[in-house]
């Protein structure tokens, strides 16, 4: 009986780790790759540019006015948040293509670490992400908005964006392995971006929505990274004021977690 | 070597001339238009698109903007942004039947009704009826839902038929724009993101989500103007009353002039779909 031997590489020890690093390497690059062909830069730069001029144009001198805000200053958030948005339906997408697709499964079949998959993914996920909220800064910065925290609190304002933006991403690539379809992905995350970007007070202050709404907008998840955003640009940032954010933040790192455990085992299934 | 004869029913001069009647012209588009109404009914993502999604977008813009251009205005946002959302549910349904109609293209769906002895007009003002009797149940849901969020409409029937004719028209019309540019782009071409792109831009440039005034000198005779503006000051005049027959005549003009426009390149363009290997 012959005996069947692997090569270095796979027979364990730093070969199969650097095996299991070239892997993650090659499925990067893969996930890069497709961004780049399928536009997304682009409409990473567009969309959150688009949102700014679409709102701060018509709206600005009716904020000044009637609730004497700094529109420019006051939608900045939202434009960030928006970008991370546009994170989030890429990274549903790509995931469900790659499930409905029968990628994931035959990478299965593969001697493939089989967690090389899901950390390419976050990890083309995390170079759009940082292009994305690169792009709503310039966006923020053309529409007037200038950075009111100093250094420290510019850090932690765009921290808190890219760890939204992590934990975003991670729930919506397990949302796309969960999902049957495309269609269905674009649905279970389109609609709930659309309902809570638009009742947050990312565009409008609480005081301007209707009173039997107020509470919702108020508290909601967009709403308190929109008001933590604000807090670490004005330079008031404190516990107590960022607190919710961050426990939002743990809440969606810990479900895409979830998810993603759910999502791996549906498709051993 | 034997004569063949061809069966009665076969593509006779007669049959030919049957198949281009009027009757079979309107028998075929009506048999068409149903299976149309039934795709759209019976796919789950596109019944959201077209109903779910206008009502949810009308009920959050009213909700975020209502006070606020309320106060500007003086009148109940309502007026604005039910005829906004009227208008442009009629523009992104008509983007999701050009994707209907491309991805039917590249199936040879086209080419296969092409070479069957169905009258040639019959697909192509098949989606033009489904697309009115969309337009038809949208704008009903979204009058109904809009009375609730502060919509009063003027009880007057001519009124109401009105906001219907404006909506229809304006439909028919961005719908032939997206039929011409569906069937003379390349299947592959990025017609969606193209179209999408241009009707959220129009979504947010008009006279129905901010008052002209509030837009910038250079930019508020382009706001007053795009065809967007007139159509919703018209169903705003219609239900609320006020100034009407300036913007009636613009929406008249923007709506014949794209279908004068755009039916010769969206009849020409289908034939060359349907008749590409």
């Amino acid at each position: 009986m012959t005996q069947l031997t692997l090569p270095r590489e796979q027979a364990g020890g730093d070969g199969a780790r650097i095996e299991a690093v070239r892997q993650w390497w090659t499925l990067t690059m893969r996930g890069l790759g497709s961004i780049m062909r399928n536009g997304e830069v682009i409409f990473a730069f567009v969309s959150p540019a688009f949102l700014a001029v679409a709102f701060y144009v018509p709206l600005r001198s009716i904020m000044s006015q009637y609730a004497d805000i700094d529109y420019a200053k006051f939608l900045m958030p939202i434009i960030a948040l928006q970008s991370v948005g546009f994170v989030a339906s890429s990274a549903a997408m790509r995931s469900c293509l790659d499930a409905t697709t029968g990628i994931t499964t035959r990478f299965r079949t593969m001697p493939v670490w089989s967690a090389a998959p899901i950390l390419a993914r976050f990890s083309a996920n995390l170079v759009l992400l940082v292009i994305s909220v690169v792009c709503a800064a310039i966006a923020s910065l053309l529409t007037g908005w200038r950075p009111g925290g100093g250094l420290g609190g510019t850090i932690g304002l765009y921290a808190l964006v890219l760890t939204v933006g992590i934990g975003v991403a991670v729930l919506s690539d397990a949302i796309g392995l969960l999902a049957d379809s495309p269609e269905t992905t674009s649905q279970a995350i389109g609609l709930p971006l659309l309902i809570l970007g638009m009742l947050s007070t990312g565009f409008m202050p609480a005081i301007l929505f209707p009173d039997w709404i107020a509470p919702f907008a108020r508290n909601q998840p967009v709403s308190q990274f929109a008001k933590a955003m604000r807090a670490f640009d004005d330079g008031t940032a404190t516990w107590s004021y960022v607190a919710p954010a961050v426990w939002w933040c743990v809440a969606l790192i810990v479900g895409g977690a979830v998810l993603t455990y759910l999502g791996t085992r549906k498709v051993h299934r | 070597m034997s004569d063949i004869t061809l069966p009665e029913t076969g593509p006779t001069a007669q049959g030919a001339s049957a198949e281009s009647s009027f009757a079979a012209w309107f028998a075929q588009t009506r048999a068409l238009s149903a299976r149309q109404l039934w795709v759209i009914f019976h796919e789950k993502s596109t019944f959201l698109q077209v109903f779910l999604m206008p009502v949810l977008t009308m009920v959050m813009l009213k909700v975020v903007l209502g006070e606020a251009i309320g106060r500007a205005t003086g009148q109940d946002a309502a007026y604005g942004t039910v005829p906004l959302v009227i208008v442009v549910s009629a523009m992104f349904g008509s983007v999701v039947a050009g994707v209907r109609l491309n991805l039917e293209r590249t199936s040879g769906l086209l080419s296969r009704l092409y070479v069957l002895p169905i009258n040639r007009a019959a697909d192509l003002s098949s989606r033009l009826v489904c697309e009115i009797v969309r337009m038809v149940l949208t704008t009903t849901v979204l009058i109904v839902v809009g009375w609730l969020v502060g919509f009063r409409m003027n009880p007057d029937p001519w009124a109401i038929l009105g906001i219907y004719a404006v909506a229809v028209g304006f439909g028919i019309a961005f719908a032939s724009i997206v039929l011409a540019l569906a069937v003379n782009f390349s299947p592959g071409a990025p017609l969606v993101p193209l179209l999408s792109l241009v009707s959220s831009v129009l979504m947010f440039f008009n006279t129905g989500f901010a008052p002209a005034s509030e837009y910038p000198g250079w930019l508020e005779p382009i706001v007053a103007n795009q065809p967007m503006s007139p159509a919703i000051e018209v169903m705003r005049a219609l239900a609320a009353g006020g100034p009407l027959t300036e913007n009636l005549i613009k929406v008249t003009l923007w709506t014949v002039g794209t279908l004068a426009v755009c039916l010769y390149p969206a009849l020409h363009g289908y034939r060359k779909a349907a008749t590409a290997s």
